[in-house]
């Protein structure tokens, strides 16, 4: 096996975790552990009032979509980077010759 | 990892905030003094920010049946130690904060605690004990990003513990739930950096030199 099959048995073994996890809770909303930390919050100390509230809170779309820019700029900045290697290869290849 | 705006009150906010500081302080120091005595540098500096970045945005789904953030800031650490990437979590952190309501700015100090400091720590340190000891550099790279996100989420079970109910009870309850939840998220985000980390050390190993010992080239 050469770096390349470990790199797609990785791959692999990253999608396997993923889609088992969704094929294990077919019923699951799988709800962000950030809320299940409030609940039990609210479980402990029933009479806990958050002392301070979000400047801003955007609606559920706005928010996707801030998720996705924050996803997008750093998936720009490591694709650029893997362009500029593959670049810098192929200059090196055709220099040789 | 992120606590809620306004569910922490605010003595712990400010002992949070207190301890994160020094390491925001010397991690700014630290990226000023890397870029300007050698801008290679930049290069890995930016991959650190933008792998957290990516990886902070997504929610994935675990087998617990709930999602949870990968932190992604295992190669940060690697690559740059604790100061540098709370300043990485930091920029996140702010980021989610104020424009996706996720975590706040009065629990910021506890979650660059979490994210940018302990869980890093420990990554470091298990990550120098193992370099010295030289296990081979995959194994070593997943053991480091695996303890830098799970740490992370134990930090803020306890940190929550702390500040909720008795402490031992509330810290079972918080465990079982980020902890717990993490594992599974932490194995991939493990593998996803031996890969990278694999793959920079055949295609930049002038990158990786600093860090990790170069390998033997094959050219397969």
């Amino acid at each position: 096996m050469n770096h390349r099959h470990y790199y797609i048995l990785g791959f692999t073994v990253m999608a396997v975790i993923l889609v088992s996890a969704v094929l294990l809770n077919p019923n699951s909303d799988f709800s962000g552990t950030d809320d299940s930390g409030g609940d039990i919050i609210s479980d402990t100390d029933p009479d806990y009032q958050p002392w301070f509230n979000s400047l801003w809170e955007p609606s559920g779309e706005l928010a996707t979509l801030l998720f996705t820019l924050q996803a997008a700029i750093g998936a720009l900045v490591i694709g650029y980077f893997l362009g500029s290697n593959k670049a810098r290869k192929g200059i090196g290849r055709s220099q040789e010759k | 990892m992120h606590i809620m705006e306004g569910y922490l009150d605010p003595w712990w906010c400010l002992f949070w905030t207190m301890l994160s500081a020094p390491f925001l302080v010397y991690g700014f120091y630290t990226i000023r003094r890397l870029i300007r005595e050698d801008p290679a540098q930049k290069t890995l500096l930016a991959l650190s920010g933008a792998f957290i970045f990516v990886l902070s945005s997504f929610k994935l789904p675990s087998v617990t049946g709930s999602s949870s953030h990968p932190t992604g800031t295992g190669f940060s650490t690697m690559f740059f130690g604790v100061g540098v990437t709370s300043v990485m979590s930091f920029i996140v952190l702010i980021f989610q904060a104020l424009l996706l309501a996720h975590g706040g700015i009065t629990t910021m100090g506890a979650n660059v605690f979490s994210m940018g400091v302990a869980g890093p720590f420990v990554a470091y340190m298990a990550f120098k004990t193992m370099s010295k000891a030289g296990i081979r550099t995959p194994i070593t790279v997943f053991i480091t990003v695996f303890l830098a996100g799970i740490m992370t989420y134990v930090t803020t079970a306890v940190q929550l513990a702390l500040a909720y109910g008795t402490f031992s009870e509330s810290l079972v309850s918080f465990l079982s739930v980020f902890a717990v939840t993490q594992i599974p998220l932490g194995i991939v985000e493990g593998i996803l950096f031996t890969i990278f980390v694999d793959y920079l050390q055949r295609a930049r190993p002038d990158l990786t030199d600093r860090v990790f010992p170069r390998r033997v080239t094959d050219e397969s």
